[in-house]
């Protein structure tokens, strides 16, 4: 019992050929210590190479670039510790554009400084009854 | 597309360059092109290490360039060790001025003890990663001459005549190829811990970028690359699940003892940082290791109680910015909270930074007009070994000095126009990674992993060397071929993994190729067959592209001050 996988279940969009989202469904083995985004590592190393999220790259929480909406709550999905058998739907977080996946743009609010311009695009966006 | 200044790598050291390129002329425009969006992406984000720069009364730059030299093993190019340390303050100061949080003790900043990094005096000013990038960041929004292009990976250089005219890059959004036009260059990617099975340039991929492309762009484009054979490796933690961070920083701030698997204490700091993966090795080799085959470091017997370690350990996380890590890290030890019961088991062979790579001049010029190269990127700066915190004054100093003299070559050229084959060819190849069947890239980069780590980690000998050889050849002619990519163009994250696996064989081949040649032990490279440091051998190998194939030779290392001890 103590180690039952754990269930996620993931976003899936790729505008290029998607007209509409999907969501499917993976099992990733519980250890001791494994976190949200290491368990979406594993889907794509092990699952699923097609799965397009973004990584954390500060290791400290601090870059929110692991950002994503779990179970209906954006989290820093580098900081969420799974108990064995978690039921987990992720989704892109919400209020930017996706570009694939669980990849969004961030675009102009939060990694772009002021007053720079920048290239960009859009595609589905959700916005959040606050 | 056309621009004046290309930066490729948006890292400190790119950032710190495209600023510096842009304030130079408004009239000039940049291109600051990065992987992934800026300051979620790179390595300096992670660093956390205090960056090295004289304020401590009785400390002078001249001191600085003596620690630097000596601890480099008298490898570094002297004339680049001494722009180092005379520009890391004002580089640094500058960094507070522009937002970046540093972490006080009292009214003063808080500086690390030496003897995690070996220098003579205190000089590690905590600037956690998070807040270095932010400042850099909140710098270039006064430059609206630069343009950022984010998720954008450069996948050649675009030349004539020795000169590098721009690059070719493939926007990784949706798929869509673009050729840049550049008048000057500037590269900043970075370096290549994922040449090797443990790294703390993690995560791997995309967002570490950290396959070392960089290295194998320059090359392919004929640039001189020096001492790729020096890797510096640290210590990668076995034990307890939670990471906590660089064992060698740890250890000096909590006041812990190394241990080996015996129980037995085998080492004191200081020891330069090449030393301490060394002697780990022997007592590993030895079979003197725990049951996870590692060594371990002991809080028990610290000084410190257990609220100062806790404050410490939670300071080598990043301090406040880290604070949820820090609060994970309490989460995750719930059944054993008190660090002085933690054995942190660790292994040595975690590459953590490279010393070697692109050959540069003070002025950060290259071998080929028009390209300019700073930060890990580079070779020289770090000789054999770097010294604790010298990366980042690295980045900034260096960053600085090649945006001023890209832009001040920019403002000086024409631009040439790439042919367009070129660019056609370049499309066609990336386009060919696309196969119904074969084999995934993460399979390839895996053995790429595994083969360096057995044959090119700490200690090497010509036996293992030529196997690592024989293994490349072989993923060449067997594997590469087969390698497939399926699925969309868009964010395709396999298709950006396999591109770079061609480049990370040619790098692990400059890699290899130049740690056979090098018949001596000096720094971060280690021969088990020539254990000794040879006056015969003070000087750079170097690797360059002739004619198609990989030539190697040596050249000299510049000294301007300090001249290295006989025999």
């Amino acid at each position: 019992m103590s180690d039952q996988p754990i269930l996620l279940k993931i976003f899936r969009y790729d505008p290029s050929v998607d007209c509409a989202p999907t969501y499917q469904g993976y099992e990733v083995p519980w250890k001791e210590g494994l976190l949200l985004l290491s368990a979406i590592k594993y889907v794509r190393e092990n699952l699923d190479e097609t799965l397009a999220f973004r990584d954390y790259c500060c290791q400290c929480g601090w870059c929110t670039s692991c950002l994503m909406m779990v179970n209906g709550k954006g989290l820093r999905t580098c900081l969420k510790l799974l108990k064995p058998g978690e039921n987990l739907t992720v989704e892109p977080i919400s209020g930017f554009p996706v570009i694939k996946d669980l990849v969004v743009d961030f675009g102009v609010t939060l990694t772009t400084p002021e007053g720079v311009f920048r290239k960009m695009e859009g595609t589905l966006i959700r916005k959040v009854r606050q | 597309m056309r621009t004046d200044v290309l930066v490729i790598g948006a890292g400190g050291a790119g950032a710190r360059a495209a600023i510096e390129a842009a304030k130079n002329d408004a009239n000039l425009n940049v291109v600051l092109l990065n992987q992934g969006p800026i300051g979620k992406s790179g390595l300096t984000v992670m660093a956390n290490g205090g960056m090295q720069w004289v304020c401590y009364p009785g400390d002078s730059p001249d001191a600085h360039f003596k620690d630097v030299v000596r601890i480099g093993c008298y490898l570094n190019d002297q004339n680049l060790v001494e722009a180092l340390s005379e520009e890391a303050p004002e580089r640094g100061e500058e960094l507070i001025r522009w937002g970046a949080k540093i972490i006080m003790d009292g009214d003063k900043h808080l500086l690390m003890d030496p003897r995690g990094s070996g220098a003579s005096f205190p000089r590690g000013h905590l600037i956690p990663g998070g807040t270095f990038m932010a400042a850099l960041r909140n710098e270039i929004e006064r430059h609206p001459n630069v343009a950022l292009f984010e998720d954008f990976v450069t996948t050649k250089f675009l030349t004539s005549n020795r000169r590098v005219i721009g690059a070719s890059a493939l926007d990784i959004r949706n798929g869509e190829f673009v050729a840049i036009e550049s008048k000057a260059t500037v590269l900043a990617t970075g370096g290549l811990g994922e040449l090797f099975l443990h790294t703390t340039n993690a995560p791997w991929g995309l967002h570490g970028h950290a396959a070392g492309t960089g290295y194998a762009l320059a090359y392919h484009a004929g640039a001189e690359m020096i001492d790729m054979e020096m890797v510096q490796f640290t210590g990668a933690q076995l034990y307890p699940p939670w990471e906590l961070g660089n064992p060698a920083l740890l250890s000096s701030m909590c006041g812990g003892k190394y241990m080996n698997g015996l129980g037995q204490e085998y080492m004191r700091l200081p020891q330069p940082r090449d030393m301490i993966q060394k002697l780990a090795y022997e007592e590993i080799k030895a079979g003197r290791c725990t049951e996870r085959g590692g060594v371990y470091i002991d809080l028990s017997v610290s000084s410190l109680s257990r609220e100062e370690i806790e404050k410490q350990l939670q300071i080598a996380l990043g301090g406040e910015i880290a604070r949820d890590r820090w609060n994970l890290v309490k989460e995750m030890s719930v059944n054993n909270p008190d660090p002085r019961n933690w054995k942190i088991e660790w292994t040595p062979g975690g590459a953590h930074f490279f010393m070697g790579g692109v050959r540069i001049n003070e002025r950060c010029e290259t071998n080929l007009e028009g390209l300019y190269a700073a930060g890990e990127v580079t070779g020289g700066v770090h000789g054999a070994n770097r010294m604790g915190g010298n990366a980042l004054s690295d980045i900034v100093v260096f960053g600085a000095r090649a945006g001023r003299y890209a832009a001040e070559h920019a403002m000086t050229v024409d631009r040439i126009e790439p042919e367009a084959a070129t660019i056609k060819d370049e499309h066609e190849r990336l386009s060919g990674f696309f196969k119904p069947q074969g084999m995934p890239p993460k399979a390839i980069r895996d053995k790429i992993r595994t083969f360096m780590s057995n044959y090119m980690g700490v200690a090497r000998n010509k036996t293992d060397l030529k196997k690592a050889l024989a293994e490349i050849d072989s993923l060449k002619a067997n594997d590469l071929p087969n390698m497939r990519v399926s699925h969309s163009r868009r964010f395709n994250v396999a298709w950006i993994e396999a591109l770079e696996v061609p480049y990370m064989l040619d790098v692990a081949e400059m890699m290899v190729r130049s740690a056979l040649f090098r018949t001596e032990s000096r720094g971060g490279h280690y021969r088990e067959d020539y254990p000794n440091t040879k006056r015969s051998w003070l000087k750079h190998t170097l690797v360059k592209k002739k004619d198609g194939t990989m030539g190697i030779g040596t050249a000299p290392v510049v000294i301007t001050k300090l001249n290295p001890p006989g025999d």
